[in-house]
């Protein structure tokens, strides 16, 4: 069967795939981010913390993904929990590291100004460096998010729903138009919150005026000076 | 043509000359025209002009980091352009704006870069870091291991130059080095240049838009404006007879006005006298009486108002070991207001047999007026700055 | 807990086999990566038009999951090691590629202008002050491409390419808890040890000089 006609007559199920596909991603990255990003604003200022919980994240995203589905489907049994577990430990890193770098990257000098304006460290917290944070926490959930979505095509072979059938059960038949039609909404999906992600972090930096920072090169000419002797 | 080496640590630069230079650059500014200039063996020539000029661009085509639109560049009577880049830039120094020690080598790397390109053995390297390091007082053991960001700046400068006479090349091209410096840092590199130029007989092309820095340095000054040259003389002649508005300007009235006769005392003053604190041991007010060369010192305290001063003979007169300068100083200085006349001040030297006198100004310590800081404050409003 | 251990033990030749193959078939394919990705990356900084372009690809391929992205060689390459080493050795290229143009072009243009007007050649330009200072971020994209190969190669049984992945996959398919634990504890085990391993290397290769200054793996993608 052509490509074309596949993709035709199977529209419908496989849009509904999809959308699970993108619930169960989700699902996984945001409960990451629950967890993840207020314990990134507690931990930033305890290094010792930061430094051990950090550690761990990063071990978990270490894993094979085949690997820690695996094993936990071994507690958790098969299906859609396990997968959704997985996904929450590995978005874990991520979201806590950028947590913790946007928090650090925000200029001290700006919360001693917001301090001496008279707000309360809570404020500071919520008002100044949340804010300016915000891009580089944004840029987390989306790294998180992009890899939920690659590593949720994997979740088939623990029974869980999602592409990763309709991709798995291609190669079993040897049908590649079946193997494209999971394959390509799933990196059509992770291209489109990659993108929509990213717009998302741009915006959040202009309106905290972090802009002028994504200038990262500046050409010979872009540094030319003042010509105000003639 | 096969392209020639230039060898400008061999056989000794004789001379280097922009002939009708020009350089436009792609997208139509012109940075550089017809630019005339010559630059004799051992002469210290300073490039000043307001930002844009094109200071940078003209020294950068000296060793082809630039290359010229027109005209033509001479080292030792050739083209530049028919020395292989490489090579050429070998045998030139360079010093840049920004400190550009690369940062992943120590200071001893970072020295001998060029002499190792040049296949020097590392004993004749390491002889040479050293023999540099001491140069600018700098402990060899202390400094040598150590990466450019644990030094200060002014130190980090000081091994920019010295990595740009590590293969003892003729030709040292500077560009604003010490620009990113606190003044009274620069102060003191601009001296130590001076001082070493005047040992090792370079031939400097310095970069400046600071023009206290080019009189200080220069002994000839070429000042540019859009890319022209509008005047290049020694520092005495351009203050006398400025090419132009322009260049009276650049140079700046203040200074023009300072050319007159001083007539008060701050005008004469010494305003760095050797000092010590009330504090100091005579031990080290006799160390530092030898390193300087001095036989009497200002003794002050940390207010840096006037205490007293201490001689070397008095010192060892009154058994004065293991006292503070507080305890043994005289106090009968012989002391001038700035703002007292200049020849008054001359007179008392004279008929009270002084050495000198101490510059107080509200009880604070200003200067000193010594037979030689006065007979150097003379010599130069009569015959120019240039010594 | 106490389930592991005798799992382990009683797979233990087929998983030292497994395992070998596994670190076999990674370690090819990282290699081939970084000989293509190193100097096409330092090749790219010559030509930054060009570069951005292929960033901007490799940055969507990366995107791609890897399930999706390994079962699309299958109708393409079909099954073995030979093309489950390719799309693995494919996969690897992108982060070496990109870290390694991200570091060079990382090197301030102050610094390379400096070794020039010295009278450094390109090669020593490159070699002395650009490949030094870039080495950390370069084994950065080393690091984050074996981590990865590691995980991918699992999957990679699937097509053929053996490994640990196998006996994973053969756990699942028989509800085997002991192979699954043989084959998942391994690789899990394998991938920490690469990342200790290679995290360590790249704090030996940052040049002292710069290990206070250097945020080496912010350069990572
Ligand atoms: N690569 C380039 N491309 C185009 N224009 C350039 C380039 N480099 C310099 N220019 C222009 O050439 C002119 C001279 O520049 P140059 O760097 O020589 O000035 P400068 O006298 O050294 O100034 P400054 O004191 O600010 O360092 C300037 O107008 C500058 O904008
Ligand atoms: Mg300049």
């Amino acid at each position: 069967m052509s490509l074309f006609s596949y993709l035709f007559q199977n529209f419908g199920s496989i849009m509904q795939i999809a959308g699970i596909h993108a619930l169960l991603s989700i699902e996984g990255t945001v409960l990451g981010a629950i967890v993840a990003i207020p314990f990134g604003l507690w931990a930033y200022r305890r290094p010792g913390v930061r430094r051990f919980a950090a550690a761990v994240a990063e071990t978990i995203q270490t894993i094979p993904s085949l690997a820690l589905l695996a094993i936990l489907m071994i507690w958790l049994g098969m299906g859609n929990t396990t997968l959704v577990a997985t996904l929450f430990l590995y978005a874990l890193m991520p979201m806590l590291h950028n947590t913790v770098e946007g928090l650090l990257s925000v200029d001290p000098g700006l919360v001693e100004i917001a301090k001496g304006l008279g707000m309360s460290n809570r404020q500071a917290l919520w008002r100044v460096q949340v804010p300016l944070a915000s891009p580089i926490i944004i840029t987390g959930f989306r790294m998180a998010l992009v890899t939920s979505i690659g590593i949720a095509t994997v979740g088939v072979f623990i029974g869980a729903e999602g592409l990763g059938s309709l991709i798995y059960g291609g190669m079993q038949v040897q049908s590649a138009s079946q193997i494209f039609a999971g394959a390509a909404p799933a990196a059509l999906m992770a291209i489109i919150f990659d993108g929509f992600l990213a717009f998302l972090a741009v915006r959040a930096g202009r309106r905290s005026l972090r802009l002028p920072r994504l200038h990262l090169r500046n050409s010979p000419s872009a540094q030319t000076p003042l010509k105000g002797d003639g | 043509m096969s392209e020639a080496t230039f060898r400008g640590y061999e056989r000794g630069f004789q001379v280097l000359e922009f002939q009708q230079v020009s350089k436009s650059y792609r997208d139509g500014t012109i940075a550089v025209r017809d630019l005339n200039l010559r630059v004799e063996r051992g002469e210290f020539v300073v490039l000043i002009g307001p930002s844009g000029c094109g200071k940078t661009t003209s020294l950068r085509m000296v060793n082809r980091m630039v290359e010229p639109t027109g005209g033509s560049l001479l080292l030792e009577g050739r083209d530049v352009t028919s020395y292989d880049p490489v090579q050429l830039r070998r045998g030139i120094g360079y010093v840049v704006q920004q400190i550009g020690l690369f940062p992943h080598m120590t200071i001893a790397e970072n020295i001998e870069v060029v002499p190792r390109l040049q296949g020097w053995s590392p004993q004749r390297r390491s002889e040479r870091t050293a023999e540099l390091l001491q140069l600018v007082g700098m402990d060899p053991g202390t400094y040598r291991d150590r990466f450019p960001h644990e030094l200060s700046g002014g130190q980090q400068q000081r091994i920019g130059v010295l990595r740009a006479l590590a293969a003892d090349p003729d030709l040292i091209l500077m560009d604003e080095p010490f620009g990113a410096l606190d003044p009274i840092t620069r102060e003191q590199l601009q001296d130590e240049l001076k001082r070493l130029q005047e040992t090792v007989h370079k031939t400097i092309v310095f970069v400046t838009h600071d023009m206290d820095e080019a009189l200080r340095l220069a002994n000839r000054i070429a000042v540019l404006r859009q890319g022209q040259l509008l005047q290049y003389d020694t520092p005495a002649e351009i203050l006398r007879n400025p090419a132009d508005d322009f260049v009276a300007q650049f140079v700046g009235r203040h200074r023009l006005a300072e050319m007159q006769v001083p007539h008060i005392v701050r005008d004469i003053m010494n305003t760095r006298p050797v000092t010590l604190g009330v504090g100091a041991s005579t031990e080290e007010a006799f160390a530092l009486m030898q390193s300087r060369q001095v036989d009497t010192m200002l003794v002050i305290d940390e207010q840096g108002s006037l205490h007293g001063y201490v001689s070397a003979l008095h010192l060892a007169h009154k058994r004065a070991v293991g006292r503070t300068l507080g305890e043994v100083c005289e106090q009968d200085v012989a002391v001038v207001g700035p703002d007292e006349d200049a020849s008054t001040a001359f007179n008392r030297m004279d008929q009270e047999h002084l050495q000198y006198l101490a510059v107080v100004d509200e009880g604070q310590l200003k200067g000193i007026v010594t037979r030689r800081s006065m007979v150097r404050a003379l010599a130069a409003a009569i015959w120019g700055d240039a010594q | 807990m106490t389930g592991i251990w005798p799992d382990i033990v009683a797979h233990g030749a087929l998983i030292w086999q497994d395992l070998l193959q596994h670190v076999e078939i990674v370690f090819i394919s990282v290699a081939i990566g970084c000989l293509i990705a190193i100097p096409m990356g330092i090749w790219l900084t010559r030509r930054p038009r060009l570069a951005e372009v292929v960033i901007t690809v490799t940055g969507l391929i990366q995107t791609v999951p890897s399930l999706a992205l390994l079962a699309l060689v299958l109708p393409v390459l079909g099954v073995g090691l030979v093309p489950a080493v390719s799309a693995l050795a494919l996969y690897a290229l992108l982060p070496i590629l990109r870290n390694t143009y991200v570091g060079v072009r990382g090197v301030p243009a102050g610094t390379v202008e400096c070794a020039k007007a010295m009278g450094m050649n390109r090669m020593q330009v490159l070699s002395r002050v650009e490949l030094p200072l870039a080495a950390p971020v370069i084994v950065a994209g080393v690091r984050l491409s074996t981590v990865y190969l590691i995980s991918w190669a699992v999957l990679a049984a699937l097509i053929g390419g053996g490994g640990l992945g196998n006996l994973i996959l053969e756990g699942l398919a028989t509800y085997d808890f002991g192979l699954i634990i043989a084959g998942a504890v391994p690789a899990a085990l394998l991938a920490i040890a690469a990342g200790l391993l290679l995290s360590w290397l790249q704090r030996a290769l940052t040049p002292v000089g710069v290990r206070r200054l250097a945020a080496g793996e912010r350069g990572a993608a």
